[in-house]
């Protein structure tokens, strides 16, 4: 594949903890525009990779390439500033800060003033802050104009499905090129899912050129959004390709089915 | 009047916000003008009653806190007044005027302690070992190489900011009771080498510190005023309120930009934080080297102002005192720090009437408190623009209205 029509790939991506080999010699290409779905059964090493493709885990062994740059060693800051936002398995939002403020931290490196500013130039900074609320106010708008309201609360007094709206907001907010969404709809009931997947449609659409890799267990998820899927077993890749082909797949049948491949 | 429209409470709040500043203020100084503990217990079942009747009717403490954005102006200009009168309300007892010094000199470490504690959530239990430095940078260097107090006021504060740089190294690798570990370590190991050091006088300290003085005004000299003589103390409070007032508006301005919403995500979640872009290491770095900033220079102020330093002032004790009143005064809290140096320098001074008693009264009171008020005497609310978005209103409605001025009707 033409490198400039992948965003992120990695080559042989290996981790092992103690002696246990997590994720084991994993190749993925992420197409630019486009929605992949990393599924396979619990444990299988689909968060692990998120880890170490946004720096949180050094790989044992292998590579892992953004926008043609090795990203290898790189801490999480510097792969988030090149336009790599996730979100978490169990949201982490600081629930004690506003809804505002969870979403200002997205936004965190495009600001500009610092320490002296903020003390000595009120004025500078009311202006980024007022450019950063109107931002933040809009990127709510576009998920759940009920959440505008809400504003100004604690995070923790959300129930779950809104944490994880804004969770995805404070992602929108850095403006990424690639995002990764951790098992969005963790615990949520069927209507909350429907409701997630029109959020997932819309930030698709509010930003035309970003490329979304998700990781999720309901099927009907990544059968109505994905156009791509990689599914691993036991930390290794065992399928890929369109939804409908994998689903047939007898290996991927029988890793959800409970028995081990071959 | 423009204002007074605006406001939703008008002139009702401003007489409430009169009230509670003055009567705190009656009360407080009261504690002070009388020598038994009358007023004491009366003042502590008071605030007592406060907090429970604030923590009932949280739509009560609402509406005070909006009374008092309100008319921060009032609330400003009343507070300036008294507190630029308590040298004459105290003029008798210049000893409660020095325990109101010593107040304001924790607030100011503690102010600095609370960027690092409170708002990234780093411990630091060596602020009393940055107090030394502070102290014994200026007295040395007005001591042995005759800089101006002033001058040396200064280099106090910034030497131990430099200094933490030294121990960043450790406190970057550790984490939690680790990092909480390795300050106190570096605590006992400054009071040690302080002690043991012949350049820094030893275990008998340095003596004869020269005393503040400013463009040639000595500090030291009362001020009479004709009809009433204040003590020489009364200086040292003037100067030190205004480092405080400086220090409270910058911390605040700090706290309600997105540097503070920056440092509070470090502080709740440090992974999202560092997913999010958030050079974490850099910003710590930051923090800590500002905070010990602060804490050098209310040593270096201590000096100046005492004239005698040795390293008994500089304990772990000295460290305890200082955490407790940012875990007291609320994490992250910045009023919440000045109450809460004020009550806990205030406090034992005051409890000296029960001898022997004091410590154990004045740890029954911290420990009830943190029962009742686990996040600190001030309630925590989340952050809020408005008074940021408000400073751009007027701004915003001029622009067309001046457009539309300039044109010819």
């Amino acid at each position: 594949m033409n490198d400039n029509h992948r965003i992120l790939w990695t080559k042989d991506l290996s981790i092992s903890f103690g002696g246990l080999v997590a994720v084991d010699c994993v190749n993925i290409d992420v197409r630019r525009g486009t929605i992949l779905g990393l599924i396979g059964p619990n444990g299988s090493g689909k968060t692990t990779i998120f880890n170490m493709i946004t720096g949180l885990y050094i790989p044992t062994s292998g590579d892992f390439f953004f926008e043609g740059e090795s990203m290898l060693g790189k801490g999480p800051h510097e792969i988030a500033r090149r336009g790599v936002a996730r979100t978490f398995q169990t949201s982490r939002l600081c629930l004690d800060l506003s809804v505002i403020d969870n979403i200002f931290i997205g936004m965190h490196p495009r600001q500009k003033s610092w320490i002296i500013d903020a003390v000595f130039r009120p004025n500078k900074l009311a202006h980024e802050v007022s450019d950063a609320h109107d931002k933040a106010l809009f990127l709510l708008n576009i998920f759940n104009k009920n959440l505008i309201e809400k504003a100004g609360a604690a995070a923790g007094t959300l129930p779950q499905i809104d944490r994880r709206r804004v969770e995805i907001c404070r992602a929108m907010a850095m403006e990424p090129k690639l995002l990764l969404l951790d098992e969005p709809s963790a615990g949520m009931t069927p209507e909350e899912i429907s409701e997630l997947m029109e959020d997932i449609r819309k930030v698709q659409q509010a930003s035309t050129d970003i490329t979304i890799v998700i990781v999720e267990h309901v099927m009907s998820v990544i059968r109505t959004i994905t156009d791509h899927v990689v599914v691993l077993n036991f930390g290794r890749k065992i399928a890929e390709g369109p939804f409908h082909e994998v689903s047939h797949n007898p290996e991927v049948r029988a890793a959800y089915l409970g028995k081990r491949g071959h | 009047m423009i204002e007074q429209e605006k406001t939703g409470l008008g002139s009702k709040g401003i007489l409430l916000v009169l009230g509670i500043v003055i009567v705190g203020y009656a009360l407080i100084m009261a504690l002070f003008l009388t020598d038994g503990g009358e007023f004491l217990i009366g003042d502590v079942v008071l605030g007592v009653i406060l907090l429970v009747l604030f923590k009932r009717k949280p739509a009560l403490l609402a509406s005070v806190r909006q009374a008092f954005a309100e008319q921060r102006t009032v609330a400003s200009i009343a507070a300036a007044v008294l507190l630029l009168a308590v040298p004459f309300v105290l003029e008798s007892s210049p000893y409660w005027l020095f325990i109101l010094i010593t107040a304001g000199l924790y607030m100011i470490g503690c102010l600095g302690l609370n960027l690092q504690l409170g708002s990234t959530g780093m411990m630091n239990l060596a602020s009393a070992a940055f107090l030394a430095f502070g102290a014994y940078t200026a007295g040395l260097l007005a001591l042995d190489l005759g800089f101006p107090s002033w001058l040396s006021l200064i280099i106090g504060a910034l030497v131990p900011g430099l200094f933490s740089i030294l121990l960043f190294i450790p406190v970057l690798k550790t984490k939690g009771h680790y990092l909480a570990l390795v300050t106190i370590a570096f605590q006992f190991m400054v009071v040690i080498l302080v002690e043991n050091m012949e350049w820094t006088g030893g275990p008998q300290g340095l003596k004869n510190i020269p005393l503040f003085s400013l463009f040639g005004y000595s500090f030291n000299t009362d001020i009479d005023l004709g009809f009433v003589t204040l003590h020489h103390y009364a200086n040292y409070y003037y100067f030190v309120v205004l480092l405080v007032a400086l220090l409270f508006v910058a911390t605040r301005r700090i706290y309600n930009s997105w540097v503070g919403v920056t440092l509070a995500t470090i502080r709740d979640d440090e992974v999202a934080a560092k997913t999010n872009g958030v050079r974490v290491n850099y910003w710590k770095l930051v923090i800590f080297v500002l905070g010990n900033c602060f804490i050098g220079l209310s040593g270096a102020f201590y000096s100046h102002m005492v004239g005698f330093i040795s390293p008994p002032n500089f304990t772990f004790e000295k460290s305890l005192v200082m955490v407790s009143i940012v875990i007291l005064g609320g994490m992250d809290n910045i009023l919440g720090i000045l109450i809460g140096s004020l009550l806990l320098i205030v406090l034992p001074e005051k409890l000296r009437f029960v001898q022997d008693y004091r410590f154990m009264i004045y740890g029954l009171v911290l420990i009830v408190m943190l029962i009742f008020q686990p996040r600190g005497i001030i309630p925590f609310v989340p952050r809020n623009y408005q008074d940021i978005l408000a400073r751009l209103k007027p701004a915003r409605k001029s622009k067309p209205e001046t457009t539309t001025a300039g044109k010819p009707a």
